[in-house]
């Protein structure tokens, strides 16, 4: 575990000196213009524009930096050839992974507590009061994007290059996002396109059950939230399948 | 390699049966959007409610405008006035159907301003179909029922617990207003018109400060004549 836990640490530290801060940076700065034009143009609904815009702003930024961060890792660690000198430290492959993907994950979870406390003050500064669906919206959030590393992680591992890695895990997203409506339309339809329809429904992930936005309870929260865990489980256990079976 | 039929046999297993949790949704009219690929990338994006935002303020910039810019500029003799609300107003609710705002807007709009009460209904009967034991949309539509009959004392005490109400759009508070001040029901004017001053939507500002100026006169006139009276 300890091993683990280093790894952990190191990962995090590269990452906040490489890109989370001009990340962070960055949102802020894209926040405080949004919210200046569209407090504006919004009037009556300003708090929603501000609250929805934020959330959006902060999922984007966590999923691009998420799937950079882990399609990167582990090829640049294999061209720069430091993964040699941390398998030959006593250190088993599973240990390797978890670590680094544990690293990655502090990397996201450090961006999204920035992010959400940026927004936090400007949603409070226009007089907002305390809602606990922000919360559950902001672990929904971290869960998605969670999935979404995981997939990436695999990819990177399966793939040579990292813009495939980015493509695969990013049409992942996409489609794991039109679930919802691939559902109603194989409702709709029959023979061949049901089965097609049905098939889709198997094989990608469905992100609407961690849209706890302001509609949510128990069952909502107990479900999507095992079926995250779940599915990231899966998709690092293939990773550690194809991790082990690499050879440097 | 004997690990991998069982853990993607699980992966498929799993995911299907989570499907089944998942609500259907479907698919919003692309037909009706004014801007279909924007649309389209904010929904694959899972972003609809903010979709839907970007699409409200549309809505507002487009009922803010002057009625010749508002669409074609020159509009056929005897076309309606700002077409385009009802069909913005069912993109919004097609990509974020819990809009409570965006529905009660768009419907008073059509309803109170624009006299277009059977596209109000359609929007608000689509919303009780939603949420059927939502009250306010009972009371909404009862009010435009009660405005379509010409009935402004009813139109306003259907809807007056509803006003407090944070979702209740600024336009309907200054209709409300208005209606009080033509009945003489001063108090309940005022009150909604310095709710309107104090809120942090300008638009109706002028409006609520010239109204309340109004008000203080007529009541000062009421004073003087019962003086005189007496």
């Amino acid at each position: 575990m300890k091993q683990v836990w280093v790894l952990a640490v190191d990962c995090l530290l590269e990452n906040i000196w490489n890109r989370i801060f001009i990340l962070v940076a960055l949102f802020g700065g894209i926040l405080i213009y949004l919210s200046l034009l569209l407090g504006v143009l919004a009037v009556d609904q300003e708090l929603r524009v501000l609250m929805d815009s934020g959330l959006a702003l902060i999922e984007l930024v966590t999923l691009i930096s998420g799937l950079y961060f882990s399609a990167t890792l582990f090829l640049k660690e294999i061209e720069t050839k430091t993964i040699y000198l941390i398998l030959s430290r006593p250190l088993n492959r599973l240990q390797y992974l978890l670590g680094r993907v544990l690293g990655l994950l502090l990397s996201l979870l450090l961006i999204m507590l920035l992010m959400s406390g940026l927004h936090l003050v400007l949603l409070f500064l226009h007089h907002w009061s305390w809602n606990n669906s922000y919360l559950f919206s902001i672990v929904g959030i971290f869960l998605k994007v969670l999935m979404a590393t995981a997939a990436a992680v695999f990819f990177s591992l399966f793939s040579t290059s990292s813009i495939a890695a980015i493509v695969f895990s990013g049409s992942l997203w996409v489609l794991g996002n039109f679930t919802p409506e691939i559902r109603f339309m194989t409702q709709k339809s029959s023979g061949l396109a049901a089965i097609c329809g049905r098939a889709v429904l198997f094989l990608f992930p469905h992100f609407e059950l961690l849209n706890w936005g302001a509609r949510f309870n128990r069952a909502m929260i107990l479900s999507g939230a095992s079926y995250a865990l779940l599915y990231s489980s899966v998709f690092l256990v293939l990773s550690w399948l194809i991790l082990q079976r690499k050879e440097f | 390699m004997r690990f991998w039929g069982p853990v993607f046999l699980f992966y498929f297993l799993f995911n299907g049966l989570f499907a089944s949790f998942e609500r259907p949704i479907s698919l919003p009219d692309f037909s009706l959007s004014k801007h279909p690929v924007e649309t389209l990338a904010f929904v694959n994006l899972g972003l609809n409610r903010f979709a839907a935002d970007i699409d409200m303020i549309r809505l507002f910039i487009y009922y803010g405008a002057s009625e010749a810019m508002a669409d074609d500029l020159n509009p056929p003799k005897n076309a309606p006035l700002y077409p385009g609300i009802f069909p913005r107003a069912e993109e919004i609710l097609s990509l974020d159907p819990y809009f409570n705002y965006a529905r009660l807007y768009a419907a008073g709009a059509l309803a109170f301003n624009l006299n277009r009460s059977d596209e109000a209904l359609r929007l608000m009967q689509e919303g009780l179909n939603l949420e059927p034991e939502n009250k306010q949309y009972k009371s909404y539509i009862a009010a435009i029922a009660f405005s379509k009959k010409g009935d402004p004392q009813k139109v306003v005490d259907t809807l007056s617990p509803y006003l407090k109400n944070p979702d209740t759009p600024s336009m309907l508070l200054n209709i409300s207003a208005f209606i009080y001040f033509r009945l003489g029901e001063m108090d309940q004017a005022t009150t909604l018109y310095q709710r309107l001053l104090d809120s942090r939507n300008p638009e109706y500002h002028l409006t609520a400060r010239k109204m309340l100026q109004k008000i203080k006169r007529h009541s000062y006139k009421t004073v003087q004549f019962k003086k005189l009276k007496r």
